[in-house]
C-alpha cells in the first residue's frame, strides 16, 4: 500500500475513533454536554481547525511509523496507540472545551471497548493473523475490523449501558481520589494489551490463546475498576438517602407543630365561641362583628402562615431544593426572621443540575439572611416561579448597609467584614458554566434583590 | 381619561365595588370613568381588544367556575395594555403577591376581608394612581426597556455605566448604578438603538459617555462614576477623547 493511501486509512479510521469517542461521551458516559458549546465563531473555527489538525498529525505520524515497518516493534505500536488517545482526547477538549483530565477517561473507555470489540469480531472469525498482502485476506481485514468489529461495538456498548457500567464509570471519574489511582492502572492498558498477548505470543501459543487471556486479564482489571466505581456511586446515594431521611424529620416537625398549634387553637376557640353566643344574646351585634373580625385575624397570625408556607412548599417537587428550603426555613424561624415563601405554581425541576442549584440558591438565601439577621422585622422573601417554560428564582430583602451592586462579586467583598463574600463570588462562577441561565442583581426601594432566571428547554 | 375594568365573580361583591368606585370618582373628581364590570375574564379581554389604551384594571384573583384564573388574565391584559394598572382583589390576606408583581407589574392587591376594609384599598388605589400619573407627566427620564427570557426590564438610561460582552456567547450584561444583569442580545444591535450617548469603544464595550470620570491612557482603560472599570481599544481613543 502507498504512503498516501495508508494515510487515509488512519484519517478515516481516526475520524471515526473521534466520532465514536465522541458518542460514547455522550450516550453512555453523559460526561459531554449534549450539542456543541455555542460560541464566536472565530474562535469555534479555531478551535476546530487545531482538532482537526491534531487528528492529521496522528494518522500522518502512525502512516509513516508503518511504512518504515516499525509498527512490528511493540514498544512502538503502544507508543502510536498512547499518540491516537492523546490526540482524540484533545480533539474532544478542543471541541467541546471540556477539561483533558475527562476527555483522556471517555477515549480511554471508548478505546478499551473498541479494542474489544475488535478482538472479539478477530477470534470468532479466524484463528491466525491475516496476511494483508493477500487481496482475499485483506478484503476479510477490512470487514472485520470495520462492519463486523462496529456492530460488536454497539452491542457492547449497549449492554454496558444497560448494565449502567457508564454511570458508574462517571462517578468514578469524578471522584479525584479514586480518578488518579484508577486512571493509572486504566492507562496501562495498551501496555497491558499488547505486553501479555506479546508475551504469550512469544511463548507459543496460538493467536486466539493469547488474545483470550489479554481480554481476560483487562476484562478483569476493569471489573475491578467498575466495582470501585460502584461502591462510590452507592455511598453517594446512601448520602443523598441520609439528606432525605433527614429532610423528612424537619417536614414532620413542622407538621407536628402546626398540629399541636390547631390544638391550641381549638381550645381557645371554644372559649372564644362561648364569648361570642354572650354578645349575640345580648344583641350587641357591633362587637360581635368585631369579635369575629378578630377571630380570623388571630387565627391567621397563629397558624395561616405556617399553613400557607408549607402549601408554597408543597409546590416545591424537586426534593433537594424542597429540603434546603426546609433548612432554611427552620434556620429563618430560630433567628426570628420572618419568611415569606412563593411558589405560585408547581415546580418540577430545571435544567439546571439539582446541586448546582442548591448551592446557587443557598447561597442567596444565606447571604440575604445574613444582611436581616437581628434587625428589628427581619424579613426575607424568596420567591419561585415557573412560567412558560421559564424558571425564576429571586431572593430579596431590606437593606440596611449601601451596598455597591458591582462590587459584591468581588472575592472577600461584603458588608460585614472581610472574608464573608466569597459566596456570591462561587454562585457567580457557578452561573457561568450555563449558557441558559442568567443572572440579575438590583437595589431596588431600599430592596437588595437577587435573581436567576433558567432557559429550560421547551421555552418558546 | 382612564377606563376601568372590573372583573370579580361575586355579583354583590362586584355591585359594592362599583358603586363605591364611581362615588370615588364623583368626590375626587378623577379623571376616571367605568368602562366594564364583569364576572367573566372573556368578556374583559374583549372590551380592551376593543377600545385599546390605557386603563384600571381591579381583578379578582380567585375566579370560581372559569378556565382563567385572575394571573392568567392579568398576563393576557399586559399583552393588551402593558402601561396599564392592574390591581388584584383577593378573599385572602396572603396572597402571593410578589409573583404577581413580578410578572405582571401588578401596583397592588386589596383583601375582600371586610367592606371596610376592600373600600379603602379601592380609594388608596385610585390616589395612587392619580399620583403616579402626575408624577410620569413632570418625568422626562428616558428608560432602556429589554426582555430577559418571560419578563421586560426598564433600567434608567442615565443609570446605566456600560454593557459587556461575555466572550464566547451572546450574554450581554448591564451595569448600572443599581443593577447588573445579563440578557441575550448583541453589542452592535445595542449601539444602534442606543444612539450618540453610548460609544462602542472596545469589542467587548459599549459605554455611556455621560459616566466616564477618567481616562487611563496608559492601561486603556475607563474609569465610570462609580468606580467600575471597562476597557477601550486603541484605534478608539482619539474618537474617545472628542467625544467626551
Amino acid at each position: 500500500m502507498s504512503f498516501l493511501s495508508v494515510f487515509a486509512f488512519n484519517m478515516i479510521s481516526s475520524v471515526a475513533g473521534l466520532v465514536s469517542a465522541v458518542f460514547v461521551g455522550m450516550a453512555v458516559l453523559k460526561v459531554l454536554p449534549g450539542g456543541m458549546p455555542r460560541g464566536k465563531r472565530r474562535y469555534g473555527l479555531w478551535r476546530a481547525a487545531s482538532a482537526a489538525a491534531c487528528l492529521v498529525m496522528v494518522a500522518w505520524i502512525a502512516a509513516w511509523l508503518y511504512k518504515k515497518g516499525l509498527l512490528r516493534n511493540i514498544g512502538v505500536a503502544i507508543l502510536v496507540d498512547y499518540l491516537l488517545l492523546i490526540g482524540h482526547a484533545c480533539c474532544v477538549s478542543l471541541l467541546f472545551r471540556v477539561k483533558f483530565r475527562k476527555c483522556w477517561g471517555i477515549v480511554l473507555f471508548e478505546q478499551c471497548v473498541r479494542e474489544f470489540s475488535g478482538v472479539l469480531a478477530f477470534m470468532g472469525f479466524t484463528d491466525r493473523p491475516l496476511v494483508l498482502s493477500i487481496p482475499e485476506e485483506r478484503r476479510t481485514y477490512m470487514l472485520l475490523s470495520s462492519v463486523v468489529t462496529l456492530a460488536v461495538f454497539l452491542v457492547l456498548l449497549f449492554a454496558l449501558y444497560k448494565m449502567k457500567v457508564g454511570d458508574a464509570y462517571r462517578q468514578w471519574m469524578e471522584h479525584r481520589k479514586l480518578w488518579s489511582r484508577g486512571m493509572i492502572c486504566l492507562s496501562a492498558y495498551p501496555i497491558l494489551f499488547y505486553g501479555v498477548s506479546g508475551i504469550l505470543m512469544g511463548g507459543g501459543a496460538s493467536r486466539n490463546v493469547s488474545m483470550g487471556i489479554t481480554v481476560l486479564t483487562v476484562t478483569v482489571a476493569l471489573v475491578l475498576f467498575h466495582h470501585m466505581g460502584m461502591e462510590e456511586w452507592q455511598r453517594r446515594e446512601f448520602a443523598a438517602q441520609e439528606l432525605i431521611l433527614q429532610q423528612q424529620n424537619v417536614y414532620i416537625k413542622t407538621l407536628e407543630g402546626m398540629q399541636e398549634e390547631v390544638r391550641r387553637f381549638r381550645h381557645d376557640y371554644r372559649n372564644m365561641m362561648s364569648g361570642l353566643r354572650l354578645t349575640v344574646k345580648e344583641g350587641e351585634l357591633t362587637e360581635a362583628d368585631r369579635f369575629l373580625q378578630e377571630m380570623t385575624e388571630d387565627f391567621d397570625r397563629q397558624i395561616g402562615g405556617q399553613i400557607r408556607q408549607m402549601g408554597q412548599l408543597s409546590n416545591v417537587r424537586m426534593t433537594e431544593v424542597k429540603g434546603m428550603l426546609l433548612a432554611k426555613l427552620a434556620q429563618m424561624q430560630r433567628e426570628g426572621t420572618a419568611c415569606e415563601l412563593e411558589v405560585m405554581r408547581p415546580f418540577q425541576g430545571t435544567r439546571c443540575r439539582a446541586t448546582d442549584l442548591c448551592r446557587c440558591l443557598g447561597i442567596l438565601i444565606d447571604n440575604a439572611m445574613e444582611e436581616v439577621r437581628g434587625q428589628e422585622g427581619a424579613r426575607v422573601h424568596i420567591m419561585i416561579s415557573s412560567q412558560e417554560g421559564y424558571t425564576t428564582f429571586r431572593v430579596k430583602n431590606r437593606l440596611y448597609h449601601s451596598i455597591d451592586v458591582h462590587r459584591i462579586w468581588q472575592q472577600g467583598y461584603s458588608t460585614k467584614g472581610k472574608d464573608r463574600g466569597i459566596g456570591l463570588a462561587s454562585y457567580r462562577k457557578i452561573l457561568e458554566g450555563y449558557e441558559d441561565v442568567l443572572p440579575a442583581t438590583a437595589v431596588q426601594e431600599g430592596y437588595f434583590i437577587q435573581e436567576f432566571k433558567i432557559q429550560e428547554r421547551n421555552a418558546g | 381619561m382612564l377606563s376601568i375594568y372590573l372583573c370579580e365573580d361575586e355579583e354583590d361583591i362586584r355591585r359594592v365595588q362599583r358603586e363605591y368606585l364611581e362615588k370615588q370618582i364623583l368626590i375626587q373628581g378623577y379623571d376616571m370613568e367605568i368602562a366594564l364590570c364583569s364576572g367573566c375574564p372573556g368578556e374583559i379581554l374583549e372590551a380592551v381588544k376593543e377600545s385599546p389604551g390605557r386603563g384600571i384594571y381591579f381583578l379578582d384573583v380567585e375566579l370560581k367556575g372559569e378556565e382563567m384564573d385572575g394571573f392568567a388574565l392579568g398576563r393576557e391584559i399586559r399583552r393588551l395594555d402593558p402601561r396599564g394598572f392592574i390591581v388584584y382583589v383577593t378573599a385572602y390576606g396572603n396572597l402571593a403577591f410578589e409573583t404577581f408583581r413580578y410578572h405582571l407589574e401588578a401596583l397592588d392587591y386589596i383583601v375582600k376581608e371586610s367592606r371596610e376594609k376592600m373600600e379603602e384599598g379601592l380609594s388608596k388605589s385610585l390616589s395612587v394612581i392619580t399620583e403616579r400619573m402626575r408624577a410620569e407627566q413632570g418625568e422626562s427620564r428616558e428608560f432602556f426597556s429589554v426582555k430577559v427570557m418571560d419578563v421586560v426590564k426598564h433600567v434608567p438610561i442615565d443609570e446605566i455605566m456600560f454593557f459587556e460582552a461575555a466572550q464566547g456567547t451572546h450574554r450581554i450584561a448591564l451595569h448600572g448604578v443599581n443593577d447588573w444583569f445579563d440578557f441575550i442580545g448583541s453589542l452592535r444591535e445595542l449601539e444602534g438603538q442606543l444612539g450618540s450617548r453610548f460609544l462602542r469603544t472596545h469589542r467587548a464595550y459599549l459605554v455611556n459617555l455621560e459616566q466616564i470620570a477618567e481616562l487611563d491612557l496608559k492601561d486603556r482603560e475607563i474609569r465610570m462614576k462609580n468606580g467600575e472599570r471597562c476597557l477601550f481599544a486603541r484605534n478608539m481613543k482619539g474618537a474617545l477623547l472628542e467625544r467626551m
